[in-house]
């Protein structure tokens, strides 16, 4: 490479040129994903590899009993969760925020998807709590593995609905925003709260599977079907994010089987 | 299933020509193979199977109330699937007409307002006027036939001028431009096609009462279908011009959206046993499932040249041709505008500091009226003007038309573009600073649409915006 090419590709030249801050959203969105995944990564091998390692406490353990979860606390899986939200379902959000940014002014862009995701967040955050405590409650009786596979059943199921194949059209719509100030952001939280419904009926039966436990497979695996089925919305009855799910199905339940497997795996 | 390619035809072609003729004569086979069919369909509604009559019209969609079926309400209007969904859902009516008549040739009839070489064109083909036909020398009631309350109107001069159609070269473009056939984002956006002669059309020939004026209603009329033919050939007309770019051949478009586009596909019918067209199957009209082609896909020779000429002018506003689309800035904005019978006008004073423009006017300037409702029922049509301030002259910057609002349920959104670049002008005549703009929006009274208890439209906001 010449030094002249080296010029003319160099990052400096390129933010001088565009500015970072007019980046698309999505190149935001897919960067902080990102790195949530390697989070998730590292926890999850943090974990499996601590000396201290309380295997029941792991994010992905099967058959968890209530009491077990003291030492990690209803904040450390809140984090973990909205880690998983952060790399799981932000990705999904770049062309509403795209769209968002395009109706605000420039000074105004980042608050207003910044609002738009941290609405978004608190109320995936919040679904998990509840499903979480759905989960304990039922813990005695359930185990972890089958609350996955039986959210996963579901998940699949709805694959087929006519109704949901209708709601994936509409998925990324977005309402126009006041331009600046007060109720640009309030105009961004309520197009985020608009939305909501239609995100928690799309994507929450996979996100309810990972309440009791979020090993590797079972994240990867979620986030495979509905980043598909994002990219997909008008495919009718699509099989591709069906297979991902019941092969994400089957692991799930095998590697909860293997009693001697790598940990982090489960 | 391999088979002839079938030929859609003008439907003046057809026709006896007047109404007389109508009432007493032997129709063309394809327009006696349309009543036909339509009847049959129309007596399936009691039962409402999938081949009835009501059925395919609640697929376009239906009146508030209606009750719920997955396979119903989903045309698809201001979005860029405008386009492959109706070409879809003609192919499948088309299927249900030939399979009720048994004639596999059978081949829907297009209308052709536009054809400056027929001076009958803009009107109302005699077949669907008249109430009664003659079949087997005994008078019969007519089934193309509405009366002129559901049926008042026929498409104006002016709307069906197809230059501004068939002037983008690309099929989808950056907000807030759109393409042939609309925007490459989420927006609720109209491609030009749709925008005119399609909306214009359907508000001219649906008035103030008819079937045509709003999309719960407008597929109940049998002129609908021969409307949408002629939109569908549209589609063939511009993709034949040269320069035109399909979406996905253009550069510059997300990737995201070709590939949602690639994997689009089509659902009609039964939900049992639904006909399902896919994306790569609607991009060739003359291969399977669809093996039709339309007789005449030339553009009226005066148009072609203007076509030509403006896709090789230099950029102005809008009408830039380039798939790597410039910035649009807001520079101004206000909300919650409520547009009577009187009209409306907001004073907007541009947020300099947004772009240092206080050295100077913009280079062109496009307004965005979006989130456009209307609570009961609005005109069909509405102006939008500009002035460099108040109390000074105003310019026509647009009109857009309002099909898609009236009829349908109170949260039913439009968005609009006007590109006013070519007002920019008079402005400057006008002593515009340009520090700010006074955009004026009112009905079109002479477009048909409500006259008495007008509730006007409401407008969530109207943006100014400049490119960067």
């Amino acid at each position: 490479m010449t030094t002249a090419s080296v010029a003319r590709y160099s990052p400096r030249r390129w933010l001088d040129r565009r500015g970072i801050a007019d980046a698309h959203p999505g190149w935001w969105l897919d960067a902080t994903a990102g790195l949530a995944w390697v989070a998730l990564v590292a926890w999850a091998v943090a974990e499996a590899a601590g000396p201290a390692h309380d295997i029941s406490a792991m994010p992905g353990m099967p058959a968890v009993p209530p009491s077990a979860h003291h030492q990690h606390g209803a904040e450390a899986w809140g984090a973990h969760w909205v880690l998983m939200v952060v790399a799981m379902m932000w990705p999904l959000y770049a062309a509403p925020a795209a769209a968002l940014r395009r109706t605000v002014f420039r000074r105004w862009q980042a608050p207003t998807i910044a609002m738009y995701l941290a609405i978004l967040t608190v109320l995936w955050l919040v679904v998990g709590y509840l499903a979480r405590g759905m989960y304990l409650l039922s813990a005695p009786i359930i185990p972890a593995w089958a609350w996955s596979a039986a959210w996963l059943v579901v998940a699949i199921a709805g694959l087929r609905s006519l109704w949901r194949a209708r709601l994936l059209w509409t998925c990324q719509q977005v309402k126009t925003l006041a331009p600046c100030g007060r109720r640009a952001l309030t105009g961004a939280a309520t197009v985020a709260a608009r939305a909501w419904p239609r995100c928690a009926a799309l994507c929450g039966p996979v996100m309810v599977a990972m309440a009791a436990g979020h090993p590797l497979p079972l994240m990867v695996g979620a986030s495979a079907a509905v980043w598909w089925e994002q990219r997909h919305p008008r495919a009718w009855r699509d099989p591709t994010p069906t297979v991902v799910l019941a092969v994400t199905l089957f692991a799930t339940v095998s590697l909860s089987l293997i009693k001697e497997g790598p940990s982090w795996l489960m | 299933m391999a088979g002839a390619v079938r030929i859609r035809d003008d439907v003046w072609k057809l026709s006896v020509g007047t109404l007389a003729a109508a009432r007493t004569q032997p129709w063309d086979p394809v327009l006696d193979g349309y009543a036909r069919g339509v009847e049959a369909m129309v007596a399936r509604d009691d039962a409402l199977t999938a081949d009835s009559w009501l059925w395919a019209a609640n697929t376009h969609n239906a009146p508030p109330g209606t009750p719920a079926n997955p396979m119903w309400k989903q045309c698809a209007h201001h979005k860029r699937f405008f386009l492959p969904w109706h070409r879809g859902y003609l192919a499948w009516f088309e299927a249900t007409i030939q399979t009720l008549i048994g004639d596999d040739d059978w081949a829907l009839p297009y209308w052709d307002y536009s054809d400056p070489n027929n001076p009958n064109a803009l009107k109302v083909p005699p077949e669907f006027k008249t109430d009664k036909r003659t079949v087997n020398g005994v008078l019969v009631d007519n089934p193309l036939f509405l009366s002129t309350q559901d049926r008042p109107g026929q498409p104006d001069p002016l709307d069906v001028d197809l230059l501004p159609a068939m002037t983008p070269r690309f099929f989808v473009r950056r907000p807030p431009a759109t393409g042939f056939g609309g925007s490459d984002g989420p927006e609720n956006r109209g491609g030009a096609v749709e925008t005119q002669p399609h909306d214009f059309v359907h508000g001219d020939i649906g008035g103030g009462t008819g079937f045509m004026r709003t999309t719960t209603l407008a597929a109940r009329d049998p002129i609908f279908w021969l409307h949408h033919a002629n939109i569908d050939r549209l589609w063939e007309v511009w993709h034949k011009l040269p320069g035109s770019v399909e979406l996905i051949n253009q550069g510059g478009v997300p990737a995201a959206t070709v590939t949602e586009w690639n994997s689009a596909a089509f659902a009609f019918g039964d939900p049992g046993a639904p006909v399902v067209y896919q994306m790569h199957q609607l991009a060739d009209t003359t291969a399977d499932p669809l093996r039709y082609r339309y007789r005449d896909t030339d553009l009226p020779p005066n148009v072609l040249a203007a076509v030509t000429a403006r896709r090789q002018g230099g950029p102005m506003g809008l009408d830039e041709h380039t798939p790597r689309e410039r910035r649009w800035d807001p520079l101004a904005a206000t909300e919650g505008v409520d547009v009577g019978t009187d009209g409306a006008q907001r004073a907007l004073q541009f947020d300099a500091g947004q772009l240092g423009l206080a050295g100077g006017v913009p280079s062109a300037l496009v307004i965005e009226l979006t989130g456009v409702r209307a609570a009961a029922d609005c005109h069909n049509v509405y102006f939008v003007d500009v002035a460099a301030r108040d109390g000074a002259p105003t310019h026509r910057a647009g009109r857009f038309s309002t099909f898609g609002l009236s009829g349908t349920p109170a949260d039913e959104e439009r968005d609009y573009v006007v590109d006013a670049s070519a007002a920019i002008p008079a402005l400057v005549a006008d002593n515009w600073n340009g520090r700010g703009l006074v955009v004026a929006v009112s009905p079109d009274r002479e477009s048909g649409g409500s006259s008495e208890g007008d509730d006007g439209i409401q407008i969530r906001q109207i943006t100014v915006l400049s490119p960067r």
